[in-house]
């Protein structure tokens, strides 16, 4: 059985994710709204409540590629002085 | 008809109220005539979520108990063997000795002190077998008399410590098949002893020398993926037992043949999340379970029957416990987002009772001169800086005597201004322009250490009296992007980015002069520090990556702590409430937003004795 399930949702703050839910389930957002979230009853509900949609590794890995690469690009656009000041967002692989 | 009293040594009580519960409280049983219920405070076990090991490193194996466990081998992304170890405290994960090497699938157990690391996997590398042999002394590793075989794929079929372990099952070769082996060793020589009823790998295997319990295991194929058989073994020999309620393979193991503990495993659930116990002559499961599955997982060797850890390469750990005290572990949530998205700006204060000030928000570079306060419910904005900008010296004040000293607006500046909890007014300038510093203390005895001047990253440090600037010992290295926390005389800066790359350093500042303290997991930079120099909790910020990790330290070493949910760098807000209050950042990067107003909140851990209704049935 797979650890983890992939979903899209959006991110609407305070309650979004509780102290509970990080509790009852492993959880990581990435870029694009993806989620990663832990394979048992409580991460399914926890993404279905929140009106995720459930997505691949791989459909996962190529939204998160796809707004990677446009921070990239943002990045490469930034004058010195703030490129000093911050990493280049690096390539995401998904676990 | 015995009473309560004489079979429990407690009369049953007749209370206006709960009392306040202890744990000498255990098995009483009182009457509370408020609400008329009978109640009592009897032990119960549970799983709680602990934060996860600092490496994700599949077919890692360790041992030890829930308060002093290892870890050590396993693969990293390549395939590539490690060597690492890490060390267990009962809250979190930190860096131990490194073995002599690099494996998988180590046949690993025993005390923190006392562990053996035997055998194991070189794949990719040939031969596969290994039959290295490795002591661990709680710092270092030492290379022992080899293994007369060896084993692997062989989750959680070994136990004891050293100078009494053993080691059942497993695959070895060529030609890699099952075997029925049992190995002990004495410290110092291997032996082989009798052997296991079936050949099987991924026994569960708990207990001592000469007082072990196995069940299930994997059998050769085309059989079934696991079996459900378990012996007892007594020093010499194994003898059949009852079988198990599960049938699975490779999980998890602790405590002792009569007192013995069998979680998670595989294939699929309810064998990857289902406790079972063991009493010596049957099986019971447990009510408790994991909330994640795992299988293949390193698990505490040396615990007694009523704690556990498991943790599965995916950094998810999980710590059982059977006693009347409910634990619920720290988290990271979803907090209530600030009003302005910016990053690299500058925060202070508690959790409740915090203050986030400048910054820049991109795309667009717009400079920041917002200020807002967080009050441990929601985000108020304040009056503005005098001066946009961003890049401010980190951590010196509180929300109500904050201190914004340097930063950048068209050029790095070395202005100050301080807010009184209403407004913001003129300070006495610093020496010299500078930004990004890291810093700590109040508005009357503040350190700003190194950062950027002109030109580049320098050691410059300067106090700061509430009215001017004194030249401080200047920091042992010149770095910028770190962050600090602590008093004038009891500060502490961690990591930062130094000439080439960034850091993992801590230095501890005591009023006069610098001295080096525990590294960092990792070298570290655009992290939020909260606490003081030896409770310090060290919040996300980038590895050059931005992170989710979050850790603690003590003022001597660094251990892992809860994960934020999302990779944050440059995040602000608490910085003297510590690990065991609360925290709240906000803003920062999160990828691929440079300038985030999102926010997560920390909750602490708590532990309570919990009095339980009784009625019947």
């Amino acid at each position: 059985m797979a650890h983890f399930i992939y979903g899209v949702a959006t991110n609407t703050g305070k309650g979004f994710f509780t102290a509970e839910d990080r509790r009852a389930f492993f959880l990581r957002g990435y870029p694009g709204n993806v989620w990663m979230v832990g394979n048992n009853v409580n991460g399914a509900m926890w993404l279905a409540e929140k009106n995720g949609v459930e997505k691949t590794k791989a459909e996962a890995q190529a939204l998160i590629d796809v707004e990677v690469e446009a921070a990239q690009a943002a990045w490469d656009a930034m004058s010195d002085e703030e490129k000093a000041m911050t990493p280049r967002p690096s390539d995401v692989t998904l676990p | 008809m015995a009473t309560y009293e004489e079979i429990y040594g407690k009369r049953v009580e007749v209370l206006d109220a709960d009392p306040t519960l202890t744990s000498a409280y255990e098995g009483q049983v009182w009457y509370n005539s408020t609400t008329g219920t009978l109640k009592s405070v009897v032990s119960f076990s549970a799983w709680s979520s602990v934060a996860g090991q600092n490496n994700a490193y599949p077919q890692s194996y360790g041992g030890g108990t829930t308060d002093a466990g290892w870890i050590c081998g396993g693969y990293s992304p390549g395939p590539t063997k490690q060597n690492r170890t890490e060390e267990f405290n009962g809250t979190g994960w930190s860096a131990g000795g490194n073995l002599n090497t690099a494996r998988v699938d180590i046949m690993a157990a025993g005390l923190q002190t006392a562990g053996v690391a035997a055998m194991g996997d070189n794949s990719p590398d040939s031969p596969r077998t290994m039959t290295n042999t490795e002591e661990y002394n709680g710092a270092s590793w030492t290379n022992v008399n080899a293994a007369p075989g060896g084993m692997f794929e062989n989750c959680g079929s070994c136990c004891g410590t050293e100078p009494a372990y053993m080691a059942v099952g497993g695959r070895s070769g060529p030609p890699q098949s099952r075997q029925t082996t049992t190995m002990e060793y004495d410290g110092t020589n291997w032996s082989t002893a009798g052997a296991y009823p079936a050949a099987l790998g991924g026994i569960y295997v708990s207990g001592t020398q000469t007082a072990a319990i196995g069940s299930c295991g994997e059998p050769p194929p085309p059989a079934p993926a696991a079996v459900n058989t378990s012996a007892e073994y007594n020093g010499a020999s194994w003898t059949a037992v009852s079988t198990s309620p599960i049938t699975r393979r490779s999980g998890g193991r602790s405590g002792t043949q009569t007192a013995a503990l069998f979680f998670g495993g595989s294939p699929g659930t309810p064998a990857g999340t289902a406790t079972l116990t063991y009493d010596g002559t049957t099986f019971a499961t447990d009510p408790a379970s994991l909330a994640n599955p795992m299988g293949g997982q390193a698990s505490s060797t040396n615990s007694p029957g009523t704690t556990a850890w498991s943790c599965n390469p995916n950094q998810v750990v999980e710590e059982y416990n059977k006693s009347i005290n409910t634990i619920t572990a720290a988290a990271w949530a979803a907090g209530t987002a600030s009003n302005t998205g910016r990053y690299i700006a500058s925060g202070v204060g508690s959790n409740t009772a915090a203050v986030v000030y400048g910054g820049v928000y991109n795309p667009g570079t717009s400079l920041k001169n917002e200020t807002e306060e967080w009050n441990g419910t929601s985000w108020s904005e304040q009056s503005n800086l005098g001066t946009a900008r961003f890049g401010i010296g980190q951590g010196i004040g509180t929300q109500t005597a904050a201190l914004a000293y340097g930063g950048y607006t068209t050029t790095i500046v070395s202005s100050v201004e301080e807010y009184n909890g209403a407004s913001w007014t003129a300070g006495t300038s610093m020496p010299a322009a500078n930004r990004i510093q890291g810093g700590f203390g109040t508005q009357t005895a503040g350190v700003s250490a190194a950062g950027q001047g002109s030109p580049g990253k320098w050691t410059n440090s300067y106090e700061y009296n509430g009215a001017s600037w004194t030249t401080a010992t200047a920091y042992p290295t010149a770095v910028e992007q770190m962050a600090g926390c602590g008093t004038e005389t009891a500060g502490l800066i961690s990591g930062g980015g130094a000439d080439p790359g960034l850091v993992s350093t801590q230095n501890h500042y005591n009023g006069a002069s610098w001295t080096a303290g525990g590294a960092l997991l990792t070298a570290l930079a655009y992290q939020n520090n909260n606490g003081t120099q030896t409770s310090c909790q060290i919040i996300g910020g980038g590895t050059p990556s931005y992170t989710t990790a979050v850790s603690t330290y003590d003022g001597t070493a660094v251990s892992t702590s809860p994960s934020l949910a999302t990779a944050r760098g440059y995040g602000r807000g608490t910085t003297t409430s510590g690990a065991v209050t609360g925290a709240i950042v906000t803003c920062g990067s999160i990828p691929p937003q440079p300038s985030s107003n999102t926010s997560e909140e920390f909750t602490a851990a708590t532990e309570a004795a919990t009095a339980k209704t009784l009625t019947t049935s």
